[in-house]
């Protein structure tokens, strides 16, 4: 009993990654950081467009610049690791780019604290509210704040798929 | 077989003015001993113009484009040009690199006690975002070079003097920590002082060869999207100990809509005269608060630190041979969450004007990659105007 009370002390000591999964919690201590250094991917400079200084400007990055699919064609839950926004900071998703942060490579604890968040459907960045419509995996849901709301149409019920919000 | 993919890399990376923290102690007491600024960095005063010839390996003239163009006594002109080419290892392979790095002017008028100063100068494009986003508004491609990064109203009780009281009101960095030239040190990277943290705000500081103390308020910047994005407030005491050594403490808070940070750290610097090396640190506990973090919507916490630890060598006339470490690790809490930066870097003063140095860096990490670390190698040239 006592050894197992001096294993559960210091595997505490590791501390646990219990880490909160949101859009949240990943920009400020991750993506921030990290990716959203001036030169980089901040609102200063939104190299390719990306934006990770901020949460608005994470997820409207990763909303409208498709680092996460939600298609039935790649549903990124439930393969985080080909998840673009993952293959960006392991292997680079694009070879000409490289890896990134191309200086300092992240943390593999932070790396899966991000798939973790993907494989949870990527809270507060599932969809972007202007489009009003998004596809969730064979399903068109409607998009409120940020994240998927009602079916509107289940696709995969028709027999059709959901690809470019919309059933085909 | 390695890749080498060249990348005209126009925005990827950039350097300011700053001064060589490696200096105080081993050439001067002070930044301001140097500099107009109390800061340090920027244009250089008499006594600064003689240090920087006097450490060059060829003497030149160290005025405004070697004394060519002579200005009134009120005012100061100059300029810094740094660009830099090299490698950076990345996977999957290495990556031919040139960087800009920096165009920038700088003029400063004094009238009686008070000075004006101004730094203007190229800076990165911003991606224009695609039509049809939803936040056209937070995405600022309006900005586009030239822009000015500094632009102040210093009143200073002494003016012929590089110590006393200054007031400074207008666009700068606030002074907080070592301040390293390098920004990708962890301590600027993470240390809230990264590149182009410049904001608005206003600073009553002390400055004396025994003690100097910076007291700082910021304001997000209301006219362009910059990197800064809090309001707070900046604290920098340091205390020197004899001629060869000086402690410091510091304090920064800042909030913005996603989070609010409280960084407090120890500075510290020792020169060694005899083997002519200066050994400095800095050491930051940084509390941060995540609104809406928690999935439940309250506040996550999170308590970071951010170190770095600089030997810079003296090694010849003319040349200095920089060692460092610097340590990150963005929440305590977590096992494994941390990393490191391996720094040499070697400086050689060529001229009054001119410098040129040999930067290399290794992070070792563990992403799942067959190149599984970050390593650059970078030929700095930097012409002072």
């Amino acid at each position: 009993m006592q050894r197992l009370a001096y294993l559960a002390l210091l595997l505490g000591a590791c501390g646990a990654d219990d880490r909160p999964l949101t859009v949240a919690y990943v920009t400020e201590t991750v993506l921030a950081p990290s990716c959203g250094a001036a030169q980089c991917h901040s609102t200063f400079s939104a190299n390719y467009t990306d934006i990770f200084d901020t949460v608005e400007g994470a997820r409207a990055s990763i909303v409208n610049n498709q680092l996460l699919s939600f298609d039935s064609d790649q549903y990124d839950p439930a393969t985080p690791t080909n998840a673009h926004l993952i293959l960006t900071v392991t292997v680079g998703a694009i070879p000409a780019i490289g890896r990134m942060p191309w200086d300092s490579p992240l943390p593999e604890q932070d790396i899966e604290l991000l798939e973790r968040w993907i494989a949870a459907g990527a809270p507060g960045a599932q969809c972007n509210p202007v489009d009003d419509i998004a596809c969730n995996n064979d399903r068109l849901m409607s998009c409120n704040d940020w994240n998927f709301g009602n079916v509107i149409e289940d696709c995969a019920a028709l027999g059709k798929r959901c690809n470019a919000r919309a059933c085909k | 077989v390695k890749r080498l993919v060249v990348i005209i890399a126009i925005v990827v990376a950039a350097q300011r003015a700053d001064a060589y923290p490696q200096f105080q102690l081993s050439k001067d007491q002070t930044c301001s001993s140097c500099h107009l600024s109390p800061a340090g960095g920027g244009l250089l005063n008499e006594n600064g113009l003689n240090t920087a010839d006097a450490i060059s390996q060829w003497s030149t003239k160290p005025e405004l484009l070697y004394g060519a163009v002579r200005t009134p006594s009120w005012l100061e002109l100059g300029g810094d040009f740094r660009s830099a080419i090299g490698y950076i290892n990345t996977a999957p392979g290495d990556h031919l690199v040139w960087f800009p790095m920096q165009l920038d002017l700088y003029a400063s008028a004094a009238w009686r006690q008070f000075r004006v100063y101004l730094t203007g100068g190229y800076r990165p494009d911003v991606y224009d975002y695609p039509s049809g986003s939803s936040n056209g508004s937070i995405f600022n491609s309006t900005v586009q070079p030239p822009w000015s990064r500094e632009h102040y109203v210093m009143w200073h009780d002494d003016p012929g003097s590089p110590d006393g009281v200054f007031v400074r009101v207008g666009r700068f960095m606030p002074v907080f920590g070592l301040r390293f030239a390098e920004h990708t040190d962890y301590t600027r990277r993470f240390g809230g002082t990264q590149l182009y943290a410049e904001t608005y705000g206003a600073a009553i500081e002390y400055v004396a060869r025994q003690v100097e103390t910076h007291l700082t308020g910021f304001v997000d910047d209301p006219l362009i999207d910059t990197v800064e994005h809090a309001n707070g407030a900046a604290l920098y005491s340091e205390v020197r100990l004899g001629s060869t050594t000086a402690v410091g403490a510091e304090a920064m808070y800042a909030a913005s809509t996603d989070d609010r940070k409280l960084r407090a750290g120890m500075t510290g610097k020792h020169y060694l005269v005899g083997p002519d090396v200066l050994i400095q640190g800095e050491l930051q506990v940084v509390d941060q608060q995540i609104p809406r973090g928690n999935a439940d919507g309250t506040t996550a916490s999170n308590v970071g630190l951010v170190g770095y630890v600089l030997g810079s060598w003296f090694a010849a006339k003319a040349v200095m041979v920089d060692v460092g470490v610097g340590y990150y690790n963005e929440n305590v809490n977590v096992h494994g969450v941390y990393r490191n930066q391996f720094d040499v870097n070697v400086h050689w003063f060529i001229e009054s004007h001119m410098e040129t140095a040999l930067i290399m860096r290794y992070e070792p990490n563990d992403p799942r990659t067959k190149d599984d670390t970050g390593a650059y190698a970078l030929l700095m040239l930097h012409f002072r105007l």
